[in-house]
């Protein structure tokens, strides 16, 4: 009972420090106004009032981008950097390192006091040679990543088409079909995953009769298909619900980009007899395709962010081997970015851009 | 005129189907026949003729068309919102469901015995009530300090352009791309040992500790600089609403006096409506079931619970709290423990049933929001898509 109190005590006196501080900043504020606006009434009628228009909207460009450039620099540019200084060298567990050397591991780390040898590519070697499930799941998370694109960009284009048109309940649908962005939860997975073996069981008990139902392999290798094709279909109908929920974002983006296509394109069109697939392919798909390159780079970076690969990874952090981490993870952008821009030179050279003016 | 003859002609047969009704005196059976022979040779011929007609055919073809088009539609979206509403129906049958049931292979959905107990154990599990509230203030602090940044930056990138601006969305674009878990180590490491240059040494004497159990901070901190949960995303849809906005009511507000900030404030922002429902609902929701970050930072802890983490461990403090609750001999559901036996609680079905109850009871709070925002959230994704 002891502790139920003594956490009911901490529970009360959080909100008021929270408080207390936001207390503290305002009545500084307040007592100290003069010192704290004056500055800034001096720079705008100095400089910012003097500015011409075109001058001051650049000013102020340069004020409204200032949070995120500062923190692209402290947050991202600089931790960017330390990683790329870690992937070749051996990190203690405070975040310091030396650099190039490689120490001897002890019982509880690495040994520092031990001379250590230059090895500059220690940390690539053991991620590349050492780890035996680092490059095969690497390969893996390629492929996969390429399939699911494919799959969700297709899917959710057609789901945003679908969507656009004129229906009784559209709102209704829209609400549904967004409900899983909501409803996805990586928490949920993870507390799964930690109890591993189980949705085994729990098919058992009854959320495997629907596959029992419609068992659409069997069905289709008795149709005569070949057994890889079965294979490849019957994983995207499996997957159907993660396709659905991983596929929000893009419905979105797309039925953004379908709603601002000149409307009057489909009257021409609809005039000269035009049947909706037609319009579709004609219309649709190259006034949409560059939203196409947005939404497949977008997916790519999703589809790896919930690969294997970065279970992996986790497992080396959690025996704080910090260097092999931030090698892998080098990798693991280069890899990332290289099928990036591979996949978006291919799309670049279908893309068409319509330009109103012309 | 076509048409307007095949009505005429359509009228003259019912007016002599009407002449013909009015005189059915003595007739024999064969020619009662024969006029039916006829009055269907005249209506078969007017059917022939609406068939040949390439106006009506078109129509034709136009309608059926349609028609197949909203049949198959119908067909996908019942079938896909089945899919989308599968697990959650799924998960409000166990949640209510009595543990007795979990071995009852008969129970498939609907409960023979009904029992708040899975909700009641989810609750102590998950520290319900304390890690809702700071998941709220968290979720919602942190998305008030997303939505400035990204508005700020999405707006500064669209329309307030100079040279090089397109530079900086590409560098910001980068912070997208690149996996955050390539920065996440490193960045952990800073952020437990924040310092600018050493400002902060200099200052209060020591470098400040932005990371550890309720340090939430971070959470805005990061959302505020435009580093939170996918912000780079958030700047790119602010900056493709922006730049739909015409021109001319840019120019008018500039005429009428106003200057480049209160042109913003009150022409452009008020227009965003829609787009900032989306990115606050999508910033809320994401940081709402992030475990990621929270992991990392290492904010939650028993001073300071979350959902997301307290979920992910939840299995481990479940026999625990089933031996503490038999040990409590005035505790309302003793009985039911002790009467379940360890055929049940230790069974993995007994705690995939209680995750799925905590995932339902931590994922409740979003979705009855997502009831009152959806239509906003609906409209805004039709208004984002303006053109001038």
């Amino acid at each position: 009972m002891e502790n139920v109190n003594e956490l009911q005590n901490k529970n009360s006196h959080k909100p008021s420090s929270f408080l207390n501080v936001l207390k503290k900043i305002m009545s500084f504020i307040v007592k100290n106004w003069f010192f704290v606006f004056f500055p800034c009434r001096l720079i705008k009628e100095l400089i910012y009032d003097k500015l011409r228009y075109e001058q001051q909207k650049v000013f102020v460009s340069w004020l409204f981008l200032l949070p995120t450039i500062l923190g692209f620099i402290l947050f991202f540019a600089y931790p960017l950097g330390k990683s790329f200084l870690y992937s070749f060298s051996t990190v203690k567990s405070n975040g310091d390192f030396v650099f190039g050397m490689v120490f001897p591991k002890g019982n509880t780390g690495y040994d520092f006091s031990a001379p250590g040898t230059w090895d500059l590519w220690n940390n690539y070697k053991y991620a590349l040679r050492v780890n035996a499930d680092f490059p095969v799941s690497l390969w893996n998370t390629v492929v996969n990543t390429v399939v699911d694109t494919g799959v969700i960009t297709i899917f959710s284009l057609l789901v945003a088409v679908m969507l656009n048109g004129k229906f009784k309940g559209r709102t209704l649908v829209r609400a549904i079909f967004f409900l899983p962005v909501v409803f996805n939860s990586e928490a949920l997975e993870a507390a799964k995953e930690a109890t591993e073996g189980m949705s085994a069981v729990m098919n058992a008990q009854g959320s495997g009769v629907l596959t029992q139902l419609f068992d659409l392999k069997l069905f289709l290798q008795g149709l005569g298909m070949p057994v890889q094709l079965v294979t490849f279909l019957s994983n995207i109908t499996q997957t159907i619900y993660s396709t659905i929920s991983y596929s929000g974002i893009q419905i979105l983006i797309f039925l953004t980009a379908i709603q601002s296509v000149p409307k009057h394109l489909y009257e021409a069109a609809t005039i000269e007899g035009a049947t909706g697939y037609e319009q579709f392919w004609k219309i649709t798909l190259p006034m949409v395709s560059p939203m196409i390159l947005t939404v497949v780079v977008y997916t790519i970076v999703d589809s790896f962010l919930r690969s294997e690969i970065c279970d992996i990874m986790e497992l080396v952090l959690q025996n704080n081997e910090y260097g092999y981490y931030a090698a892998m993870s080098w990798l693991y952008i280069l890899v990332s970015l290289v099928l990036m821009a591979v996949i978006t030179g291919i799309l670049s050279k279908v893309v068409f851009y319509y330009d109103e003016k012309k | 005129m076509t048409k307007r003859n095949k009505k005429n002609q359509a009228e003259q047969i019912v007016q002599e189907e009407v002449q013909v009704v009015e005189t059915p005196v003595e007739k024999t059976k064969k020619e009662q026949w024969e006029e039916f022979k006829i009055k269907s040779k005249q209506k078969y011929d007017v059917i022939m003729e609406d068939l040949k007609n390439p106006v009506k055919k078109a129509v034709r073809r136009r309608k059926v068309g349609s028609k197949i088009v909203a049949i198959l539609r119908g067909f996908i979206f019942f079938g896909l919102s089945f899919v989308i509403f599968y697990p959650i129906f799924q998960e409000l049958s166990v949640a209510f469901k009595n543990p007795i049931d979990l071995n009852n292979k008969l129970v498939n959905f609907i409960p023979e015995n009904y029992s708040l107990f899975n909700v009641y154990i989810s609750a102590e599990v998950l520290d319900y009530w304390r890690s809702l509230w700071n998941n709220l203030q968290v979720s919602a602090i942190s998305t008030i300090c997303q939505l400035f940044a990204t508005a700020l930056a999405g707006y500064a990138l669209s329309r307030l352009k100079f040279r090089g601006s397109n530079i900086i969305f590409w560098i910001i674009m980068l912070t997208l791309i690149v996996p955050p878990q390539a920065v996440a180590m490193s960045r952990s490491f800073y952020l437990g040992n924040f310092d600018i240059f050493g400002f902060f040494e200099n200052l209060l004497g020591h470098s400040l500790k932005l990371k550890g159990e309720g340090r939430a901070i971070v959470f805005y901190l990061t959302s505020l600089t435009g580093q939170g949960i996918r912000s780079a995303l958030f700047i790119f849809m602010f900056r493709q609403f922006f730049r739909g906005i015409p021109v001319e009511l840019e120019e008018s507000a500039q005429i009428d006096g106003a200057g480049v900030v209160r042109t913003f404030a009150s022409v452009m922002l008020p227009n965003a409506r829609g787009v900032i429902t989306t990115v606050a609902l999508f910033a809320f929701v994401w940081q709402w079931n992030d475990v990621y970050y929270t992991g990392l930072y290492e904010i939650s802890g028993n001073a300071f619970p979350m959902l997301t983490s307290k979920m992910i461990t939840a299995s481990e403090r479940l026999q625990s709290l089933l031996d503490y609750i038999k040990m409590d001999l005035n505790h309302p559901y003793r009985d039911l423990v002790i009467g379940l036996g360890e055929g049940i609680t230790k069974n993995p079905l007994f705690n995939q049933a209680i995750l799925n109850t905590s995932a339902l009871m931590m994922l409740a709070p979003i979705l009855i929001a997502y009831l009152f925002v959806q239509r906003l959230f609906i409209e805004g994704v039709e208004r984002s898509g303006i053109v001038g």
